[in-house]
């Protein structure tokens, strides 16, 4: 039997410095979704050959989880496969610009990065590339049928070449394609470095001269060199053909970062600067530095926005509360995240943490030890973490031997206040360490070392004549869960190493983070003392560890080898108890994702409105560019041609080219916004053909030229102006222009609309709760609830039969008794044996619903089956009676003789639920039928006849009140019930079978849950 | 070459020879491997004359030829005076090696046969890195052609005066100068500069004053139209003597003329009449490739061309392999190399 053991669901002390994948993504926040609106703004206009850039802020207090949301905004700019991006993230000490761009902005840049920002200029520039189409001499005779159509299949190498390097996976491999020339086109090369020296123009040709030769086999290394601020020795400069050695002032970065950025957005190359913890230079930094800052600051700003990338500024509040307006122009307030928690977002924040182990906060916190959590951690997500891990320290740790949680929680209140006031000394706990084994150390007359190092042999702290170290400590301090078990594997690399430097040496291990019994135990196989730093009892347990560290030279073999031996099963145990931590760690994401999907859905919705919105206009003006271009290329249309007032046409081919360029431009942010829409790849399809139009226009339109600049075209029609219709035939011109318009058309039409948007969004909604609650338990839960309503029903139907049946059952016996009262008093009366027979026949239905029985229809009126019986022999005798019976004439009469009112049977039974009985109409004499005149009586019967009648009559009488008696006024539940369950014990079971099934899995989950 | 092959070409194609990588031509007795030389490669006629047979003079090629041919004619280059400079404007890929080394051989070949020719690739910024190069091939052309009276000029500055890593323009420039006096009627030196751009434009003048004296011709290679322009407001002035020329791709028509020319040559002389002109290749593969208005440079052409047909051998191959006489009979159309041949090969040879 295994003991169960229960975990610290909170990490300790949750910093985060290079990545968040250690640590669970909570996003819950206002604070991230302000966050990532901003970035997929940024993300979504980057396309735009003028988008401006952004510079965005993010304020809070120390801990606040500042840098965790930058690394979730840097996430989410990366989840694109359309734009590409680069992120830099730099902590600087000093507001200077040359040390930012070169120690914290340049130097991040490698050689890849560079080479791929190439490749991407050239595969643009490829892009753009169309291929050629036909100069005729014959200008109006050119056909374009050919070149507009479609074959598949039937690509030209030009067109092959585009779709294989839209293919491309690694940007460089166009580099290599270009190297081999195995692409048709040509010039790239020389097109590119006329962008590039455009970008450079107002900055120096250095820049250029350096950034062409990036991809230089020879030169690129040199040429990175310089662009990371390194200096080059004269030749070096004189090989790259610089003027300068070095970029060494600070106007000099700012060009060279202000270039690098131009030449990235020509590249479509979106770059995210992240500077964060500003305050180390703004606040905390020299004076100069203080000053420089907010200079720094708005230089930066205008930078990326000028060049159309992204900034991202996280700091300390007293850091940007010492900003002035001036930088608050640049970074506007509306663009600063605010890092708060509110007291909703702190429960959202532990619930996640809560989720995987105790399903919710409220069962590891007392309601008001909740709220003391978030007023005592201030709004701060590192500090209430912290509280929490310690605070469930402090609630565990009274009963360490208790397994069962249940009994240890919920935390409480004093539990809350006294991980409080510990977390204040908490920064000083590896220092009192430090100054235990020195005071100790001391104490014991040995010699003390602090961060020892022999050849790449490193620990914390030696006691002992360095050479030969008595004693070898290494203080750890981890954060959570796998964080755990990769400082227990440095610890037991480190153990090896002490044994094949020092094998005198002991080795104890001080953990003053975060441990696991579990971890714990395992390490102590390896070393020779693992301490659970302790304020109180350090100090005395490290002493006697001390007095036990002389060793017989047997012992120490024998230490050895057994240390040996659970060293390779310890990194056996470690690989599986990571795997399982990754799998709690795992699980933990997931249960957040959960939790979080409700607003993620949220947040697609409102990020698809605003896609959906920017697609519009994206479309609206790739539309009105089109018409532009369109009323330029017909003479007929134009404006030119009325007014005779023609442009020249290189100018008009020119303005024409801008307005293809801008097309593109649309079409390439058209593509981005396009990317997590629905029907991505329809649409996507379509922008293509409208990508390979747009480059046939652009292609006719240089050919156009072309024609109309050979003198044989400009002597025939001297000064007419550049029109597409005067070179190809106009018919198949309008066409092309009517497939673009059709192709954006189409788009629109295909372009998601909001409503249905909202459907969608909320048959997510949907989505996500069943994926939440589980499909398979929302099945059994179905079944549940069929199997209880089924069975609901069905005792239902039978009770309001039961009632039924015996209110019937009565209904008919006083139809008898009335029958028989009338026949009493009116022996004479011809009295037909049917109707007696009818009578018979009812009572005998009655009878037979009487039965009960697993079979039967009813449950507890069975006893009243042999009075029906009695009552229906004696109705039996009647009827002899009545066929034996002596009749005489009697004459017409007007009326019944004793003109008694007799009840109406068919008014009585009206309201009775029972079976409809028709009394026979000479036995039920209604009063109307008793009034008319004209009705004929039959024969009376003789006098003994009448009196044999009377009798039996009597007699059928008196049976009938006997059953009547017994019948019941209403119907026993619990008899009913009983009978009910002994004859349908089965199908209840059955029915309830699901139910029964979904409780247990419930019950199940929780169980494992806690076992957990 | 297996004999395989060799029946597979001659039987299939009515071909002697693979014709865009034979190993030799035995009809103009030229072993291709043994003179260390390759179609597939830009021709080296100034080295191997032979090749001048294989070089096309197609469009782009015959202008800069007949260009080329007058204005030595009008020169009466080489025989005496200072070396022309050329330059040969046109994108990667377009023929400019061979063009070049075709220039070369012109003029070994109307100097009586002695010229040295080396290409120069420019891997540096560095004009005194570049003389630097240049005065080493100068030095071996002197050995080669055991031209007197130049050891004084090359013993007036050591290396290590010089500096290999940053050599002085101004010792090298005395060099030159000195060498002037023993060079001038020297066999010429052809010095293939590659490539001349926008940032090196004004070393054409400085590399011309320096080394014409010498009788080295300069040949440079640019790819930048705007070179081609400066050079040729150069050459009109006083201060340089050439000629430039400018390389294009091929379109449709040349690319046929190409084609068929290549293998002719190759051809066996009891070709059937459906075994001419561009067969195995489809005409229409051509009208595919390249498109009306579109044109491909020769180096992509040829290795297109190369490609496809390299892939119709394999198919074919294997029929070819251990098969005893009677060989296999192929229909006519399995022998055919349409267009889906190339593009076949070109999708390959991007993707790989």
């Amino acid at each position: 039997m295994t003991t169960q053991t229960f975990s610290n669901p909170f990490p300790r002390d949750p910093v985060v410095t290079t990545s968040i994948d250690q640590l669970p993504d909570f996003r819950e926040t206002e604070s991230y979704r302000q966050g990532v609106g901003i970035v997929e703004n940024f993300r979504e206009n980057f396309p735009l050959s003028t988008s401006a850039g952004m510079a965005m802020g993010i304020r809070g207090r120390f801990g606040s989880g500042k840098t965790h949301l930058i690394f979730q905004l840097i996430a989410e700019l990366q989840n694109s496969s359309i734009l590409r991006s680069k992120v830099i993230y730099a902590k600087a000490d000093k507001a200077d610009a040359f040390d930012l761009y070169v120690n914290y902005f340049a130097r991040k840049l490698e050689a890849d990065d560079l080479k791929n920002v190439v490749s991407l200029h050239l595969a643009k520039l490829l892009r753009g590339k169309a291929p050629a189409l036909p100069i005729s001499n014959e200008p109006r005779m050119v056909a374009l049928g050919e070149l507009m159509k479609e074959a598949p299949g039937e690509k030209t190498i030009t067109q092959i070449a585009q779709e294989e390097v839209a293919q491309l996976t690694d940007p460089q491999s166009i580099l290599k394609l270009i190297e081999q020339e195995l692409l048709p086109v040509s010039g790239l090369n020389r097109e590119f470095n006329e962008e590039i020296e455009t970008t450079a123009r107002d900055l120096g040709p250095d820049f250029f001269r350096a950034y062409s030769k990036v991809t230089d086999p020879e030169l690129g290394a040199l040429a990175l060199r310089w662009i990371q601020g390194g200096m080059l020795s004269n030749s070096e400069r004189l090989d790259l053909g610089l003027d300068s050695a070095g970029i060494t002032k600070a106007s000099d970065a700012k060009q060279a970062l202000r270039f690098l950025l131009g030449a990235f957005k020509r590249a479509d190359f979106a770059v995210m600067f992240c500077l964060d913890e500003f305050e180390r230079f703004s606040s905390r930094g020299t004076l100069d530095d203080q000053k420089a800052s907010a200079g720094l600051l708005k230089d930066l700003a205008e930078t990326f926005k000028g060049t159309g990338h992204l900034l991202v500024v996280s700091g300390a509040n007293d850091a940007w509360n010492l900003m002035k307006k001036d930088v608050f122009d640049r970074i506007k307030q509306a663009d600063i995240v605010e890092m708060r928690l509110s007291e909703t977002e702190a429960k959202g924040l532990l619930d996640a943490y809560c989720q995987v182990s105790y399903g919710s906060a409220d069962s590891v916190f007392e309601p008001d030890a909740i709220h003391l959590l978030y007023d005592a951690g201030n709004q701060n997500t590192r500090r209430i973490l912290n509280l929490a891990h310690h605070a469930y320290e402090i609630a565990t740790s009274e009963n360490r031997n208790e397994t069962d949680p249940s009994r240890l929680l919920p935390i409480k209140v004093q539990h809350l206040e006294k991980a409080a006031n510990e977390l204040l000394s908490d920064s000083k706990r590896q220092d009192a360490v430090e100054q235990s084994i020195q005071g100790i150390a001391l104490d014991m007359r040995l010699p003390f070392q602090k961060d020892f190092q022999q050849d790449s042999f490193l620990c914390d702290y030696i006691l002992g004549d360095p050479q030969r170290p008595q004693v070898a400590i290494e203080v750890t301090k981890s954060i959570f869960k796998l964080g755990e078990v990769s400082a227990a594997r440095e610890i037991a690399t480190l153990s090896q190493a002490i044994r094949s430097n020092f094998p005198q040496t002991r080795f104890c291990v001080v953990i003053v983070g975060y441990s696991t019994l579990e971890v714990r135990n395992e390490l102590a196989k390896v070393v020779d003392r693992v301490f659970s730093f302790d304020e109180d009892s350090f100090a005395a347990e490290f002493r006697e560890f001390l007095k036990s560290t002389s060793f017989q030279p047997a012992d120490v073999e024998q230490r050895l080898k057994s240390q040996e031996s659970a060293y390779q099963e310890l990194q056996k145990k470690f690989d599986q108890l990571e795997g399982s931590r990754r799998d709690e760690i795992e699980q933990l994401k997931r249960a957040l994702d959960v939790l979080q999907s409700g607003s993620l859905s949220l947040r697609e919705t409102a990020r698809e409105k605003r896609v959906t919105d920017k697609m519009g206009e994206t479309l609206a003006e790739l539309t009105s560019l089109t018409e532009e271009e369109e009323s330029l290329a017909f003479r007929v249309l134009s404006t030119e041609e009325k007014n005779k007032s023609f442009i020249e046409p290189r100018a008009k081919l020119e303005r024409v080219l801008r307005l293809i360029d801008d097309q593109r431009t649309h079409l390439r942010r058209a593509d981005v916004l396009n990317e997590k829409l629905p029907q991505a790849e329809e649409f996507q399809a379509i922008l293509r053909k409208l990508a390979a139009l747009i480059q046939s226009a652009e292609e006719l339109w240089d050919q156009s030229f072309a024609a109309v600049a050979k003198p044989s075209f400009a002597a025939a029609y001297p000064g007419q102006g550049l029109f597409l219709d005067d070179t190809f035939n106009r018919l198949e011109i309008r066409k092309m222009y009517r497939e673009r318009r059709d192709l954006l058309s189409e788009l629109e039409n295909l372009h998601p609309h909001r409503a249905a948007n909202q459907v969608r969004a909320y048959l997510n909604k949907v989505r996500e709760t069943v994926r939440r609650i589980n499909l398979l338990m929302v099945l059994l839960w179905l079944l549940a609830l069929v199997g209880v309503a089924a069975n609901l029903y069905l005792f239902g139907a039978a009770w309001v039969r039961e009632g039924s049946v015996a209110s019937s059952y009565s209904s008919t016996i006083s139809y008898v008794q009335q029958q028989m009262a009338y026949l009493k008093k009116n022996p004479s009366s011809p009295f037909e044996n049917n109707s007696v027979e009818d009578l018979i026949a009812e009572l005998t239905r009655s009878s037979a619903q009487l039965n009960s029985g697993p079979s039967g229809t009813t449950y507890t009126l069975g006893y009243l089956s042999p009075r029906a019986d009695d009552v229906r022999s004696k109705l039996d005798q009647l009827t002899k009676d009545l066929r034996s019976a002596q009749f005489q004439p009697s004459p017409f009469i007007q009326s019944t003789p004793s003109a008694q009112p007799v009840p109406s049977a068919q008014a009585s039974l009206s309201v009775q639920a029972g079976p409809s009985i028709q009394p026979s109409p000479s036995i039920q004499p209604t009063p109307a039928a008793q009034a008319s005149p004209g009705v004929r009586r039959g024969p009376s019967l003789t006098a003994s006849s009448g009196a044999t009648i009377a009798e039996d009559a009597t007699e059928v009488d008196e049976s009938c009140r006997r059953a009547r008696d017994l019948i019941p006024t209403s119907i026993d539940f619990s008899g009913f019930a009983g009978a009910y369950w002994g004859a349908n014990r089965f199908p209840i079971v059955v029915g309830l079978l699901p139910l029964l099934l979904a409780v247990l899995v419930v019950s199940f989950r929780r169980y494992t849950r806690r076992v957990q | 070459m297996p004999n395989e092959m060799q029946r597979l070409l001659l039987e299939c194609f009515s071909l002697v020879e693979h014709p865009f990588e034979p190993e030799a031509d035995k009809r103009r007795n030229l072993n291709f491997r043994a003179l260390g030389v390759s179609l597939a490669r830009p021709l080296d006629v100034f080295r191997v004359g032979g090749l001048e047979e294989y070089f096309v003079r197609v469009g782009p090629f015959n202008d800069a030829v007949q260009k080329i041919d007058a204005y030595l004619a009008a020169q009466g280059y080489p025989g005496g005076g200072n070396a022309p400079a050329f330059l040969i404007a046109g994108a990667k890929g377009v023929g400019r090696t061979t063009m070049a080394s075709f220039l070369g051989y012109r003029i070994k070949t109307l100097g009586g046969g002695s010229a040295s020719l080396n290409n120069v690739p420019v891997t540096t910024e560095h004009l005194g890195r570049l003389l630097f190069t240049i005065k080493n091939l100068v030095n071996l052309h002197v050995t080669r052609h055991q031209i007197p009276n130049c050891e004084g000029a090359f013993a007036l500055f050591s290396n290590a005066d010089i500096n290999p890593q940053d050599p002085s323009i101004n010792y090298l420039g005395q060099i030159f100068a000195e060498l002037a006096q023993c060079m001038g009627a020297a066999p010429p030196l052809i010095l293939v500069i590659e490539s001349i751009t926008w940032e090196r434009r004004d070393w054409i003048a400085r590399l011309y004053a320096h080394l014409s004296p010498l009788n080295i011709v300069l040949v440079f290679l640019t790819d930048d139209r705007r070179i081609y322009n400066a050079f040729r407001d150069l050459r009109s002035g006083p201060t340089l003597n050439g000629l430039e020329v400018s390389l294009d791709k091929l379109d449709r028509q040349m690319a046929e003329e190409f084609l068929r020319h290549r293998l002719e040559r190759f051809r066996s002389n009891q070709s059937p009449i459906a075994h001419r002109g561009l067969f195995p290749f489809v005409s229409q593969a051509l009208n595919q490739t390249i498109p009306p208005g579109e044109k491909i440079g020769i180096k992509l052409l040829e290795q297109i061309f190369r490609g496809a047909f390299n892939i119709k051998l394999q198919e074919l191959s294997p029929q070819y392999l251990n098969a005893q006489p009677p060989n296999p009979q192929f229909q006519p159309e399995q022998l055919l190399i349409p267009f889906d041949y190339l593009s076949r090969y070109y999708s390959l040879a991007l993707r790989s």
